[in-house]
């Protein structure tokens, strides 16, 4: 049992980006992707005698996920705003094969966050960070909150095109 | 919707602040396009990047993990986080890019010579071709023959079984073999060194014979040799045109070399038999080429187009678009006496083309000859732009074989083109096939890179160059002219076998 807790440690981590990522897009909320994460972190460790050496274990990880996904889903009520089946299984399904592009836009992701100034910095960071919500970031800066979401779509745009300039071909 | 309107959903779901029929616009919107759901996909990997960006600095400080047998809601989450934020914000095994940067170091000069000709070389003797430079390095071959100019002027018929060191441009250490030298006057005093002694050439030609083991023959042809003590240099004896001598158990006894020597001119006779020969075997090969249904375009660079200003495409697709115009390169000779090649010299030289349709796969296909890297990028192929869905080809001044793909990035080989290769002709091939998983990079028939990929892609090339670049949004690294010869080009809209990159490769080796 506790030798296979190193290799599953080793292998987990290395998953964590991706598999929480692959939650992300499932899901419409980060509380809703550290709760599914939660149940899915579980599963692996007890199924880990399941799965194969030598396969993909972030692909292995974000089928659960993905079963995961479904079952918080049922059991939350009807009003929440899920994206509905038809649409999480087409997701689910491209997602799982875009490894590639995920370590690609990662990687590219580090040298753009570079570029950006210290405001924007903060602002991003906050505005992402576990406890925060936008009306308190918004009151650090005095701003207010739709000045703030402003500022964050623009910081995204501004991100997207650099991370697609880094990944394109030379 | 247009596209502002589109990412302004996907902005306000990240915030939270998108009401519920607006997600069930943007499920409908996400469910009808694939396009959109690719930038979907990007825009939350972006999302889920600074969230972990910002979650990454933790103050708690956990030392040791047990295993969980007991799950307390958020610890076990918390351990691994941690690692993660200890250790390496990112774990995944990613390519490291340390592949060849825009930076120049002075390339020296460490040739002394350079092969002119093989005859009867085998294939297995990758290191041994004509235009290949050689360096300090001793060269060993069992069958065949090998013509070398040394820069000094010298030039040397080897016949195998031979092994000889080349020491400078002025000498040579013969360890076994059969070697005719031709000195001319500017090379006067160029000296072979043999397990006994020094001969040193005093202008014109000699042949020397040396078995490892017994000794050596040694005939003049013209002019005459000066046979000296290794150490002391002390002159042992004088050799005149048309004597010989055997040096065998410490005595000389007299030489004549039999009358079936191959001297320079039967040699050049018979590189040029052998040229024709090589000549035939390609353009029986390439014409089974020209029929196959998926080759898009074939570019022989044949002598007949020597005053066009246009190539004309030789494969089945006779759209027009795949005819090329030349722009600034000129018509030169090829592999062959008999064929022509495009010599690109000036930064503006370059083939323009079209090359219309979609296709699933693609190979491209080249016989060129790189005489210098005057820069970090030097185009083999490539699309106006970088579009989706196009792909760029093109080497690096380290000599790596560089495929550009949308959704792959950059698929570099290790560098394979050195200084020794410049001046002689290479063969390059490259496979992109998606849906067989897999970019290869070949070099004269043999595989030197491979990567496996997921996910199918499609190819779209459009207006393109070959031998250079353009670019229409100002890309710093804009200047990607070659500075060498090209002698055939093919694309196929298929992925080639590596049986089938290597015939390429047997049957256009000159």
């Amino acid at each position: 049992m506790d030798e296979n807790y190193g290799t599953f440690m080793k292998l987990y981590t290395q998953s964590v980006p991706i598999l929480r990522s692959f939650l992300r897009k499932l899901l419409p909320d980060w509380q809703d992707v550290d709760e599914v994460m939660q149940n899915t972190s579980l599963i692996l460790w007890k199924k880990f005698d399941q799965y194969e050496p030598g396969t993909e274990f972030s692909k292995w990880a974000c089928v659960i996920g993905r079963y995961e996904v479904l079952r918080y889903k049922r059991s939350k009520a009807r009003d929440r705003h899920f994206f509905g089946d038809e649409l999480l299984e087409l997701l689910s399904e491209e997602i799982v094969e875009s490894n590639e592009k995920f370590e690609n836009e990662r990687k590219a992701l580090q040298v753009c966050l570079k570029k950006l100034d210290e405001k924007q910095k903060k602002i991003t960071l906050s505005a992402y960070s576990g406890q925060a919500n936008i009306k308190q970031v918004a009151e650090l800066y005095g701003r207010t909150a739709t000045a703030m979401y402003k500022a964050l779509k623009r910081i995204r745009n501004n991100l997207m095109s650099c991370i697609k300039k880094e990944t394109s071909p030379l | 919707m247009n596209q502002d309107e589109f990412e302004d959903l996907l902005n306000r779901y990240c915030d939270g602040t998108l009401p519920k029929e607006k997600i069930q616009e943007l499920e409908k919107l996400l469910l009808d396009d694939s396009d959109k759901r690719e930038f979907y996909n990007s825009f939350m990997n972006l999302d889920a990047a600074l969230k972990d960006e910002a979650e990454g600095t933790f103050e708690d400080d956990i030392t040791s993990f047990k295993p969980p047998r007991r799950i307390s809601k958020n610890s076990f989450w918390i351990a691994a986080a941690i690692i993660l934020s200890v250790n390496l914000f990112f774990l995944y095994q990613v390519q490291k890019f340390n592949h060849s940067q825009p930076k120049k170091n002075e390339p020296m000069q460490t040739g002394l010579a350079y092969i002119s000709h093989t005859i009867g070389i085998p294939k297995t003797e990758i290191m041994l071709t004509a235009g290949q430079q050689l360096e300090n390095e001793i060269i060993e071959f069992d069958e065949g023959i090998i013509q070398i100019e040394m820069f000094s002027g010298t030039a040397l018929i080897v016949h195998g079984p031979a092994k000889l060191e080349m020491l400078n441009s002025m000498q040579i250490n013969l360890i076994k073999g059969k070697i005719r030298c031709r000195v001319p006057k500017h090379a006067q005093g160029f000296s072979v060194i043999t397990q006994d002694f020094n001969l040193v050439d005093l202008g014109t030609e000699f042949t020397i014979i040396s078995d490892e083991n017994s000794g050596c023959n040694i005939f003049v042809h013209e002019g005459e040799v000066l046979v000296t003590n290794k150490t002391t240099e002390q002159i042992i004896k004088k050799v005149n045109a048309n004597e010989g001598f055997t040096w065998e158990n410490n005595q000389f006894s007299d030489f004549v070399l039999g009358s079936n020597e191959i001297n320079f001119a039967e040699l050049t006779e018979m590189n040029i038999l052998k040229d024709k020969n090589k000549f035939n075997e390609w353009e029986q090969f390439t014409s089974k080429i020209r029929q196959r249904k998926d080759v898009v375009l074939f570019y022989s660079f044949s002598k007949k187009d020597h005053h066009s200003k246009k190539i004309l495409n030789e494969s089945l697709n006779d759209d027009p678009n795949l005819n090329g115009d030349i722009v600034g390169a000129k018509w030169a000779t090829g592999r062959w006496p008999q064929k022509s090649a495009l010599n690109y010299t000036t930064t503006g030289d370059r083939i323009r083309l079209n090359i219309p349709g979609t296709y699933e796969a693609m190979t491209f296909s080249c016989w060129v000859k790189i005489h210098s890297f005057d820069r970090w990028l030097s185009s083999l192929i490539l699309t106006e732009n970088y579009d989706k869905n196009e792909l760029h080809w093109q080497l690096s001044d380290t000599g790596e074989i560089i495929l550009g793909a949308h959704s792959y990035g950059n698929t570099f080989s290790k560098p394979v083109i050195s200084q020794k290769d410049l001046g002689r002709w290479l063969h390059l091939t490259t496979v992109f096939a998606p849906r067989k998983g897999k970019i290869v990079h070949y070099l004269d028939g043999k595989e030197i890179h491979r990567r496996s990929i997921t996910k199918g892609s499609k190819v779209v090339m459009g207006k393109s160059d070959i031998g250079n670049w353009t670019s229409t949004t100002g890309n710093s690294h804009a200047l990607r002219s070659l500075n060498g010869m090209i002698d055939e080009f093919i694309i196929f809209s298929s992925a080639l076998s590596d049986g089938e990159v290597e015939e390429i490769y047997e049957k256009g080796r000159p």
